[in-house]
């Protein structure tokens, strides 16, 4: 369906096109015999500007005005006008006795005739024999999104994004599965140039999105295209003599999609706590040594038989007795577990009995002690009593504790404002915009801005010549949690600090994680520590062009480029003496300031030439990059008086002692590259595109610095074959397509060949023996590989398109084999440690293959008033590692080794012991055997009589894998993997009169997510929180089917238990997920025309609407930036979802 | 059209004319090898060898506390159960080859051998340089290159790669494994002892002012009669070991004892204070055979932390990461009866702890029980002052997690408080940081090695002096109920008046008041060393008080051929009082580390994993 006010993509991209070519071929012959004037308006009634009206048979002719009204001279009644316009069906009327003509153009539902641009140019759809996804504007904004690269997900088969729920977050973008170990992140081009950053552009801006996904696509990319290419054009101007000027906007509220995870509350981590005590003394028989918060346990009975102590008569005290205290929460939790008779005891007060009276007395005497000095070892109360004392919550309400998840979220405001100026004449063409994007995150302090403003002009001095300037300017600035994967994030904070810990301490400054509370600081002070930090960015991309015709059918373009990006950092790390361990005694302020500059220089000569049926089109030319031309540098300094006054946060305000700085200059890397690509048809129907490119770089010894890349692709169009007469009547098109071609990669380190030494305090010594100097020294720091050469991928690609019943039906099939050689690889997995351990360069060594599927199927009909169409692509790929150097690539999070990169597997698979169940008794221990039937040792163990059974019942069984008769470290498998079967998008849309209806589906099946999180919420790493899952799940004799291990406490659970990767990690990630739905209305015309508006168009947006799935984190859509960590999921807050409401004004 | 291609010809020639230089790109910051081939170029390169010394984690660390201490249950890991969980393979003995605390050693060691090769290699095409230089310098390199390997032989045996310059030179990546062409274990004592003999003759005996951070002559004699005593030793028969090397141990240590002297040229003797040994203002004293030289410029803590720049053994309330927690069983270990000598064949194991849990986060600690003197400087008890900062009684701030780590807390290493406040002696921020020098071997290692050697050769009753030498120089300083800073107490510890004293047994006058605990040392009896058998078991008893948290004892033992037995009964008495040590087992085989699982991997098949790995 069509949104009035949505250009459409293609066609908005050619009306300049378009209109440049009238303006060359049209001549103004005037012999003024009949005036007509008219409208031409689309269906809806709006009228539409740029099209050409001519004279047919002639030159004659006109281009229609902003509001698409045209006045033309024709010769006589007799002539014939033609209206065309890209993207509409033409029509032809004969002028008659008719002075006006007002013309409704039909839209051209068959497509065919689209261009799309492709590397260094544009090609006809139609004639396209490579694998290239259009993406139309249209589509784009169909959903409103902060940067482009969040409404491209799922938008197009083959493309895979996913992302993270920070404003304006990064994103991962993979285009026909993983192309290699060393990151597949596609080229991105912005007009022409390469590199650009992904939310540095406005999504409104975007006129055409396209992605060359095969080799015979990227090939005119060679050495930077074997991961795919998005290319990216913004609008330009038009020729219309008049200004468009609209306005796109909107307001909205970003909320959570989820709850948090189900922790337990302050009084239920006590009663768990209490629990581990007493299975610890019945299943282990070891006496409970008490909790640092808790205290220790009254009235547990045991057996003193069982006991672990002394036999001698004289020492039959146990080390640590269970004293007769009852188990209460803690009154204070920093410094330590005390109850407030204690704090009276030892700070002076009289224990009068009466509990009320006691714990107000206790209260009193720690904010007399420490309410004023603010030092951050004074008392923190637990958060029970915090609620009680300072909350006025009642014993039961104060339970709970603290909340951190709802301290630290919130709805946050999104808005964006666009007004854009799109306008000019034969002489000069521009575009304007100046936009801005605001949003807050779903965690406080959290947010994403950015202004930009661009300017795109064109000017034409000469007939044949134009120049013009492509200027894009944005300032974005990021700050609070990123969303990213990671276990440092406030949003982790909130899992990982018990609920017993307080907000504040007693003196006001925030309470801390001491003892067993968390691992470092609340996610609370976390939030509110990050509250005037930012990470501003400011983006200039220009470019300058000009652009000669100095013949039919040539085109000899010149384009320089640069992009200049300036980075500030302002970071303040307040006093966290209250953390667990890596706290810090005093503030201190960083600034980081870097800027980077990339040029680059284009030259192309295109030469298109028609001699009979024969359609031929040669582009040369070459292409020098310089990029990451640059620096950084970075201050701290430390003890800010002011620490609460951000107008004193400057480098100069810190103390000198201590002060540190560091500078480093950026990876410069150069690139040159000549190209060639040559297309040619036969009248539409056999069609061929021949690309050849020879890049060289600067990452590779003058050695191996050349890499030609060469691609072929064929296509024949079967539907005009004359044995195909017989299928026209359902079948419009059907095209078959064929590709072979090469691309390169060079993702490695920009002196990758070069062997250097550095120096540092890292290489100094004190030769002399004193205690303040170091002599200076060197070392190889990096080794270099003179050898190592691009790598290369193959790609071989077959396919069809087929247009059906009447251009309704659109359906595209493609199939890929991708191989990936000479891989680039850290020579570590080659190279033994006697080479040292300076910084091993890449060297090829690997091999990769993916293989995979893509279909692309749409629909769009039209009855009476009501429209609608749907779009289903769905894409699937299979990547497998050939060859890899000696060793595998394992990667590990805080659990070793969680992923395995192995020959004959996909890259990044979950590796890891599986579980088989839990040792329900001590026979169940004796009597576990392999597949072959033989006895299996517990885990670690290898003496069959070392061993006490019963001490691992209540524990799990492992498999033994290798049937050795032990369980160990040569029992790790693959447990898991992280592709998916196959990923896509549901687009549906509708439309009646004024009214338009969107909704976009994406999604995922068969992908496993490794549940990362379930190490702090179910096994306490890092003193975390506990879920109610681990509590009710865990085996006990009154559980014995409980999954998890028998519950004993944080401090004594097993090794295999906190530190190991397990299959009950694992688990099937697919859903689905409703991303985007919108409905619109148009204010009708009658209304708007007197407000001299053009178009007037109100929307309402809910995104992620609602997600189905089976998995149990807090969001399937898991965003790594490391192939070979794909899927594993820390547990962040995921994708929020936003209401959103918008307007769209043209005038 | 030719107009067309004309132009088209002139970019593109304009395009690559410039392209050469275009696409010649040199690294930024980093020099090459070219502007290093120099005189002085040379002297940093060798300077760079040099700063292997300095760890950056504890897994480089040379005084390897996480080994011959944490593996040997004088510490275990400490801090939280989830905290380094690799570590924590290493304390309760379930490690493998892929553990990153077994593979990390490993590349660092034989980065050491790389720089010393590469010292050589660029010593050997390096104009300008002098002879005298060129020798000296191939004896350093030598050295180290002695050093690594005798490392690497100490962690993972001594079947491992030996890499000389011609390996260093065929290949980026030396193609030298540990077996010969039969499968047979090359075994490489006797390459390490030729480097250290080189080092030896070639070295100066003494160094001026500038230079007392470079080994002496003396200092490589020390490192080869060190690598003769692991050669001789038992090592339960494997690691091509023979006990005739004793002789030439022997004689090395006597070559030590009557002329060896420091880099400053100072004739070896035993330092006067134990606890002195240990801070700063005492670096390369008469005591001093090899020293690590810490030293601090602004605020980089590189050169300044002994098991690596993070602060693995800072406590709690210092910001420190609460690792390596002295055991009970070793503190239990300094008991000593009423004549001051230790309780032999772990007697101390049936006796109480002296410091138990009370309540809340209170320890109680009986000072009146007799203990050697060194406790107190090797390890933190609570009722004991903490150097100059305070008198800890509660665990709060000092330990972590107590289920975890248990009572005791790391001291030696540690710097006061004093040394805190003063930037050029600690690194602020850093609780560990200290430029107190750590030695790899001190002269009290000469003195064992040499009580060890006659035993082994037959004359036991002659090791009683030189184990006791070390012992009474242990009775020369204790710790006072408040610390002394010079000739006043130090403001954050009250100055009282004890009730427990010192008393030395060795040297009545020595005793003294004020301590704060009883402290009681005496000499072994002349009847300890009538045989080899008992012999040894006070040497063993003397090392490991006498080096504790220094890294040493696991070695030891390994080579003693007693790990098993040790360490076993260690964990069966650990367990009582922290639970991770039930059912925790040191495997009879381990005489060593697995070699790394990925280096096999890397240099099959000419690598094989250790003997003493493959069941």
């Amino acid at each position: 369906m069509k949104l009035p006010t949505n250009q459409k993509g293609i066609k908005a991209a050619l009306k300049t096109l378009c209109m440049v070519m009238l303006a060359l071929t049209v001549s103004f012959s005037v012999s003024a015999q009949i005036n007509i004037s008219g409208t031409v308006t689309e269906a809806s009634g709006l009228g539409l500007p740029g099209v050409s009206v001519v004279v047919s048979g002639t030159t004659t002719g006109v281009l229609t005005n902003m509001d698409g009204t045209y006045t033309l001279t024709v010769p006589n009644a007799s002539s014939v006008i033609q209206y065309s316009f890209i993207g509409y069906l033409s029509q032809e009327i004969v002028v008659g006795s008719q002075r006006t003509i007002n013309v409704v153009l039909a839209e051209d539902v068959q497509q065919l005739d689209e261009v799309v641009v492709v590397g260094y140019g544009t090609q006809a759809k139609k004639d396209i024999t490579g694998s290239v996804s259009v993406v139309t504007s249209e589509t784009l904004a169909e959903s409103a999104s902060a940067t482009f690269a969040q409404a491209l997900q799922g938008k197009s088969a083959g493309v895979y994004v996913s992302t993270t729920g920070a404003p304006g977050a990064a994103a991962t973008i993979r285009v026909r599965g993983v192309g290699s170990v060393n990151g597949s992140d596609p080229l991105v081009i912005i007009d022409g140039v390469s590199g650009g950053r992904i939310d540095a552009v406005n999504s409104n801006d975007i006129e055409t999105f396209q992605i060359l996904k095969d080799a015979s696509a990227t090939a005119i990319y060679g050495a930077q295209g074997a991961n795919g290419v998005i290319i990216i054009t913004t609008k330009q101007g038009t020729k219309s003599g008049q200004a468009r000027v609209t306005y796109n906007g909107y307001v909205g509220v970003s909320t959570m999609a989820n709850d948090g995870y189900d922790v337990l509350t302050a009084w239920e981590m006590m009663e768990f706590a209490a629990e581990g005590m007493i299975n610890r003394q019945n299943y282990r028989g070891i006496k409970a040594t008490g909790d640092t918060q808790f205290g220790t346990l009254q009235n547990i009975d045991y057996d003193e038989s069982v006991i672990v102590g002394y036999e001698d008569a004289a020492h039959t005290i146990p080390l640590y007795y269970i004293n007769s205290a009852n188990m209460t929460m803690p009154f204070t939790t920093l410094p330590a577990g005390s109850s407030y008779n204690q704090i009276l005891t030892t700070m002076g007060g009289t224990v009068t009995g009466d509990a009320e009276t006691d714990m107000n007395a206790a209260y009193e005497i720690l904010k007399a002690k420490y309410g004023t000095s603010g030092s951050a070892n004074s008392y923190a109360l637990s958060a029970y009593y915090y609620n009680i004392l300072e909350g006025g919550m009642t014993t039961e309400e104060a339970k709970v504790g603290n909340d951190w998840y709802d301290l630290i979220v919130q709805d946050g405001l999104i808005q964006d404002h666009q007004l854009s100026v799109i306008g000019g004449n034969d002489k000069g063409q521009y575009s304007f915009s100046f936009a801005y994007t605001g949003q807050e995150g779903t965690i406080k302090n959290s947010l994403f801005d950015r202004y930009s403003v661009r300017l795109n002009s064109t000017f034409n001095p000469r007939k044949h010549i134009s120049v013009g300037i492509n200027s894009n300017i944005s300032f974005t600035e990021t700050s609070g949690d990123r969303g990213d994967q990671g276990d440092g994030s406030p949003f982790a904070q909130t899992y990982t600090t018990k609920s017993w810990v307080a907000p504040y301490n007693v003196s006001g400054t925030y309470a801390g994680t001491w003892n067993d509370g968390g691992r470092s600081n609340t996610p609370l002070a976390s939030v509110d520590g990050g509250l005037n930090d930012w990470d501003r960015n400011i983006n200039v991309q220009n470019s300058a062009f000009i652009e000669i015709k100095p013949i039919e059918g040539l085109t000899i373009k010149s384009q320089v480029a640069a992009t200049i990006n300036g980075r500030w950092q302002r970071t303040f790390n307040e006093r966290s003496i209250e953390w667990n361990k890596e706290g810090s005694t005093y503030n201190s302020l960083s600034e980081t300031a870097s800027y980077s500059l990339n040029t680059q220089w284009t030259n192309t000569a295109n030469y298109t030439k028609k001699i009979g049926s024969n359609n031929i089109t040669v582009l040369l030319g070459t292409e020098a990059l310089d990029q990451d031309y640059g620096r950084e540098i970075n201050a701290t300094r430390r003890e800010y008086l002011y620490p609460d006054d951000p107008n004193t946060w400057v480098i100069n305000n810190g103390v000198t002692a201590n002060l540190s700085n560091s500078g480093t200059q950026r990876s410069h890397t150069a690139m040159f590259g000549y190209f060639l690509r040559a297309d040619y048809n036969w009248d539409g129907k056999y069609l061929a595109t021949l690309a050849v490119r020879r890049d060289a770089s600067s990452k590779f010894s003058d050695k191996n610095r050349w890499g030609t890349f060469p691609s072929l692709s064929l296509g024949w169009r079967v539907s005009d074959e004359s044995f195909m007469d017989g299928t026209k009547a359902w079948l419009d098109d059907f095209k078959l397509r064929a590709g072979y071609g090469t691309s390169g990669n060079s993702n490695i380190g920009a002196y990758n060949w070069a062997t250097q030494y550095a120096t540092g305090t890292n290489y100094h010594y004190a030769i002399n023996g004193t205690d303040n100097t170091l002599a200076t020294g060197y070392a190889v720091s990096t080794l270099g590989d003179f050898d190592s050469r691009w790598e290369t991928t193959k790609m071989t690609n077959f396919a069809f398109d087929a247009t059906l019943f009447d251009s309704k039906m659109t359906l595209t099939v493609e199939y890929y084999i991708k191989k990936t050689s000479d891989m680039l690889v850290s020579a570590s997995t080659v190279w033994s440690d006697l080479a040292g351990s300076a910084t091993k360069p890449d060297v090829n060594v690997g091999d990769m293959k993916n293989t995979g599927i893509e279909v692309n199927l749409g629909w769009n009909d039209k009855i009476g008033k009501f429209s609608y169409g749907a779009t289903l692509n769905i894409s699937q790929y299979k990547n497998e590692v050939i060859k890899l150097g000696a060793t595998d690539l394992l990667t590990s999070t805080r659990i070793d080794n969680v992923t395995i990169t192995t020959p004959g597997q996909p890259i990044g698979m979950y590796y890891g012991y599986k579980i088989t169940g839990i040792y329900q008794n001590a026979d169940d221990v004796l009597n576990y055997t392999n597949s072959e039937g033989e006895q299996v040792l517990p885990y670690l163990q290898n003496d069959p009589a070392g061993f006490t059974p019963i001490s691992y019942v209540g524990r799990w069984k492992i498999e033994d894998f290798n049937n050795d008769g032990f369980t160990n470290q040569l029992d790790q498998q693959i447990i898991g993997n992280p592709h998916p079967d196959f990923t896509g998008g549901l687009n549906i849309t509708a439309g009646y009169g004024n009214w338009d209806l969107s909704s976009y589906l994406y999604f995922s099946v068969g992908n496993d997510l490794y549940k990362q999180y379930m190490n702090y919420t179910h096994y306490g790493s890092l003193g975390s929180n506990y879920v109610q899952d681990r509590r009710d799940n865990s085996w006990s004799n009154e559980n014995p089917d409980g999954i998890y291990p028998l519950w004993t406490g944080a401090a004594s659970e097993a090794s295999e238990t906190s530190s190991l990767s397990n299959n009950l990690y694992v688990q099937d990630g697919s859903y689905a997920r409703m991303q985007n739905f919108q409905i619109g209305y148009k204010l009708p015309n009658s209304l708007i025309d007197k407000l001299g508006v053009s178009n007037f168009r109100i929307y309402g947006q809910i995104s992620n609407l609602f997600t189905i799935t089976k998995y149990d984190g807090l969001d399937p859509e898991v965003r790594s930036s490391n192939d070979r960590n794909k899927g594993i999921d820390y547990g962040g807050y995921g994708i929020p979802r936003n209401y959103i409401f918008g307007v769209n004004i043209a005038f | 059209m030719r107009k067309i291609f004309i132009s088209l010809a002139a970019v593109t020639l304009l395009a690559t004319t410039a392209c050469s230089d275009f696409l010649d790109i040199q690294p930024v910051s980093a020099v090459s090898e070219a502007k290093l081939l120099n005189p002085a170029g040379v002297e940093m390169i060798k300077t760079g060898m040099y700063s292997t010394l300095y760890a950056s984690s504890i897994q480089q660390s040379l005084a390897s506390v996480g080994y011959g201490d944490v593996i040997a249950g004088n510490a275990n890991k400490g801090s939280n159960a989830t905290d380094q969980p690799p570590w924590g393979e290493l304390e309760v003995y379930t490690f493998s080859g892929t553990n990153g605390y077994i593979t990390g050693p490993w590349a660092h060691f034989y980065n050491g051998v790389f720089r010393a090769n590469k010292l050589l290699d660029v010593l050997g095409k390096t104009e300008g340089l002098t002879d005298a230089y060129i020798l000296q310098s191939t004896a350093e390199a030598r050295f180290f290159r002695g050093l690594y390997h005798l490392e690497a032989v100490m962690y993972y045996g001594s079947a491992v790669p030996y890499v000389d310059l011609e390996d260093f030179q065929s290949n980026v990546s030396p193609l030298v494994g540990n077996i010969d062409e039969a499968g047979n274990y090359i075994y490489i004592w006797d390459k390490i002892i030729e480097d250290f003999t080189y080092a030896y003759e070639n070295l100066p005996a003494s160094y001026g002012s500038s230079e007392y951070g470079r080994p002496n002559k003396y200092a490589a004699l020390a490192f080869r009669a060190k690598t003769r005593v692991f050669q001789s030793s038992p090592y339960n028969g494997k690691n091509g070991t023979d006990p005739s090397n004793w002789a030439a141990a022997k004689a090395d240590l006597e070559i030590l004892m009557n002329e060896g002297i420091n880099s400053k040229g100072n004739r070896y003797n035993l330092y006067t204070k134990y606890g002195e040994l240990f801070s700063t203002g005492h670096d390369n004293t008469t005591e001093a055979v090899f020293e690590i030289q810490q030293a601090i410029t602004g605020t980089n803590t590189n050169g300044s932390t002994v098991w690596g720049s993070g602060q693995y053994n800072g406590l709690s309330n210092m910001s420190g990461w609460g690792f390596a927690q002295p055991s009970t069983d070793m503190a239990q270990s300094y008991q000593v009866d009423a004549n001051g000598v230790p309780l032999l064949n772990n007697a101390y194991r049936t006796l109480p702890p002296k410091s138990v849990r009370a309540s809340g986060s209170n320890v109680n600690t009986d000072l009146t029980a007799y203990m050697d003197p060194r406790i107190d400087y090797v390890l933190g008890r609570f009722g004991v002052p903490f150097k100059d900062w305070d008198v800890p009684t509660s665990y709060n701030g000092y330990i972590r997690d107590v289920n975890n780590g248990g009572i005791y807390f790391p001291k030696k290493w540690l710097p006061t408080s004093a040394d805190k406040n003063s930037a050029s002696l600690s690194v602020v921020g850093n609780s560990t940081s200290t430029v107190m020098n750590v030695n790899l071997i001190r002269y009290a290692d000469i003195l064992l090695w040499y009580a060890e050697a006659l035993v082994q050769t037959g004359t036991p009753a002659d090791a009683e002096e030189y184990v006791n030498e070390v012992r009474k120089r242990a009775g020369n300083q204790y710790v006072g109920a408040a610390y002394r800073v010079g000739s006043t107490f130090n403001s954050g510890v009250a100055a009282t008046t004890s009730a427990y004293v010192m008393d030395n047994k060795f040297d009545a006058t020595k005793s003294g008041i004020n301590a704060a605990a009883n402290y009681r040392i005496g000499p072994w009896p002349t009847s300890q060393f009538a045989n080899p058998t008992d012999a040894m078991e006070a040497i063993r008893y003397e090392t490991r008080a006498e080096f504790a948290m220094e890294g040493r004892y696991w070695f030891d033992l390994c080579r003693w051929g007693i790990a098993t037995e040790q360490l076993n009964g260690y964990t069966a008495y650990e367990q009582n009082f922290l639970t991770k040590f039930t059912d925790k087992f040191y495997n009879d085989a381990y005489i060593c580390l697995p070699i790394p699982t990925r280096q096999l991997q890397i240099m099959d098949p000419i690598l094989k994993q250790s003997e003493s790995w493959i069941f």
